[in-house]
């Protein structure tokens, strides 16, 4: 079943995903994360901005920021401001969502990194994805590198699609019954949080290490580091709580869908261990979740994640109820029947391609998540030039995930290269 | 550089391991071809203080006051726990969310005030003077909004307002409904209550907030 809506020129409704957002923000956290990509050379600001000018008219659904409307919160276009800076905050800090005049995305630029902060809000990883791919191709076109936009890549001299700005939730919606959401608690990562605080610490580790090491449990990459994840968790956690252990691992839509969507497209699945159960050694964990990503992405059960979130959405009670009683529903839906559903979130973007000529200018590219403060600690997987970065987003100085993490890595014989933004934790 | 004891690479520049604070030795490194990436130092601050929750203390410790002494002294419940109900409908539906973006001292004091200002009105007077006060405070907090609305230049704003005089319209129609079943008959100031937030709206609808239009439109009319 299509629902259709439509709207004035330059007024967007919340994506379905998206609607969870805005309400679940709070004065220090509103969902920002960041995509950075590392140069060789120092950036230039001038053409950085150049760049951004020129990408801005081909992505009208993420030049937008937020309004306040009686039922709905939605978006609304902003004209072109320059939204280029030199970074000098800590990583993916706070947005002034309500900010009149600058949409809900911004670039930074730090010696050799153009890093992109965008607010879940308008986009999800995947969508941004395509963008720092096109902001930085163009970047490198005005320095004088030679190189042609991939057909994969947003190409810049063409205009928008419809389906491009489309809300593919409610698209692809059908409509089910005797859906629940009913799922137990996770334990809960505790650590403790910085007030005004986010650190990145990135791995670099080489893609065919990782895949020799995958292949031995015959496993793929992503479901390997899950296991990792859940292992860390659990040498953690052991003893410490008698809930699973669930990680989220978030799926992307559009290639299930076939969508081309610069919005919100994407669900998750949290996958579990169970250490009140059972004594888990690594080769446990493997088995426990072994086929159990591919089983959240089958696309019965993506359609059902999608029919549940558009059902709820569409809900008539819920569609007209005042904005100001619905964010606070939201928010509390968001904290019992959310967050408190896993631990952490493990998301790979796959792999990062830019033109080859591109390739060679460029060092390496870093994803990270913003976990609310709560979280502590989330993890983002992606793959360039033959190298993974393995990112951990904390709000907390302690290292004891990461490090159980990066130093199993190590000990398994994959090499594992660790840098952190806190320039106070490692001198 | 490297840490022995984690058995991994470490950035060129750092004396440290990020993992585990160990030395970091200078040893070569399984990877290479990279350099370090570096970050800005940032001097990091502390959450500021919630006004908020102090207000809301406030708030809840006179609530829980006027609704013992009401049921002490008055032997009843009901008007205390009617006042307890529009002052919570103030701060959570209305006052609340209009502080997402301005928050400072004054703001929270005033609301503060405007919250336990129907309490102090209702135990230093008749219970009847309470139907006078309480609609005559929302009608001048909806017109002060409307006003403001109207004259600020900021479109978003003028909807948010339109929300809230929206809501108080809500609170002005119960109060009325509350009255006719209580005294059986409208009180004149509730009457100019119910007015008000109706031609504040009016007019806002009229000066025509594009996005207001804009969201009605995609929202119903669609």
């Amino acid at each position: 079943m299509k629902i259709e809506t439509k709207t004035p020129d330059g007024v967007y409704m919340l994506d379905v995903a998206a609607t969870i957002y805005p309400a679940s923000r709070n004065a220090n956290w509103n969902n920002v994360y960041r995509m950075a990509v590392v140069l060789k050379k120092d950036v230039n600001p001038d053409l950085l901005r150049q760049a951004v000018r020129d990408v801005w008219d081909r992505i009208p659904s993420m030049c937008v920021n937020i309004r306040q409307g009686l039922f709905w919160y939605y978006l609304q276009s902003v004209d072109y401001s320059d939204i280029v800076s030199e970074e000098s905050e800590y990583p993916a800090r706070h947005m002034d969502v309500f900010n009149d005049k600058k949409p809900l995305w911004r670039v930074l630029y730090y010696k050799r990194r153009i890093s992109v902060e965008c607010c879940h809000i308008i986009a999800d990883g995947g969508a941004c994805v395509n963008v720092v791919r096109s902001l930085v191709a163009r970047y490198l076109q005005l320095t004088g590198v030679e190189l042609e936009f991939t057909d994969d890549m947003l190409k810049l001299d063409e205009k928008s699609t419809p389906q491009e700005v489309s809300d593919d939730f409610k698209k692809n919606y059908v409509p089910m019954k005797g859906l629940k959401r009913q799922e137990e608690n996770s334990a809960q990562y505790i650590a403790k949080v910085t007030p005004n605080y986010l650190k990145y610490t990135h791995g670099l580790v080489p893609i065919s290490a990782l895949k020799t090491q995958a292949k031995s449990y015959s496993l793929s990459i992503t479901e390997y580091l899950l296991a990792v994840y859940l292992y860390a968790f659990y040498t953690d956690c052991a003893g410490k709580s008698k809930k699973p252990i669930k990680v989220s691992v978030p799926v992307s839509l559009r290639p299930v869908f076939g969508s081309v969507t610069m919005r919100n497209f994407s669900s998750f699945g949290n996958i579990a261990i169970y250490p009140s159960k059972k004594t888990y050694a690594f080769e446990d964990i493997v088995e426990e979740i072994r086929g159990k990503i591919v089983e959240v992405a089958k696309r019965e059960n993506l359609q059902k994640d999608i029919s549940k979130n558009v059902g709820d959405a569409t809900n008539p009670i819920v569609r007209f109820m005042p904005n100001a009683v619905k964010r606070q529903v939201l928010k509390l839906g968001f904290k019992y029947k959310g967050q408190n559903k896993m631990i952490s979130t493990i998301s790979n973007l796959g792999i990062f391609a830019l033109p080859e000529p591109a390739i060679q200018c460029v060092e390496r590219v870093e994803i990270a998540l913003s976990e609310l403060p709560q979280k502590s600690i989330g993890c983002a997987l992606v793959s360039f030039n033959g190298f993974m970065n393995i990112s951990f987003s904390g709000h907390t100085k302690e290292t004891r995930i990461e490090r159980l993490f990066f130093t199993f890595l190590s000990s398994a014989g994959i090499p594992v290269r660790v840098e952190c933004s806190d320039t106070e934790v490692c001198g | 550089m490297r840490c022995e004891k984690c058995n991994v690479d470490l950035a060129e520049n750092v004396t440290r391991c990020p993992l585990c604070g160990a030395q970091a030795s200078q040893c070569s490194p399984e990877i290479s071809g990279f350099t370090v990436s570096e970050y800005p130092k940032v001097q990091y601050k502390k959450y500021p203080f919630r006004w908020g929750g102090a207000a809301l203390i406030i708030f809840v410790v006179a609530s829980a006051f006027a609704f013992i002494y009401d049921l002490k002294v008055n032997k009843s419940y009901n008007t205390a726990l009617t006042c307890q109900c529009i002052m919570l409908i103030l701060w959570g539906v209305l006052l609340r969310p209009a502080l997402i973006r301005h928050r400072s001292f004054a703001s929270y004091v005033t609301i503060a005030g405007v919250s336990v200002l129907p309490l102090l009105v209702h135990h230093l007077s008749k219970p009847e003077l309470l139907n006078v006060a309480v609609p005559y405070i929302l009608a001048a907090v909806s017109a002060i909004i409307g006003i403001a609305m109207i004259t600020r230049r900021q479109k978003n704003r003028a909807v948010v307002g339109a929300t809230h005089v929206l809501a108080f319209l809500v609170l002005s129609v119960a109060l009325t409904i509350y009255n006719l079943f209580s005294f059986g008959a409208l009180s004149v100031p509730c009457v100019v209550a119910l007015c008000i937030p109706i031609a504040v709206f009016v007019v806002l609808t009229v000066r025509a907030p594009r996005e207001l239009v804009n969201e009605l439109r995609a929202r119903f009319l669609a």
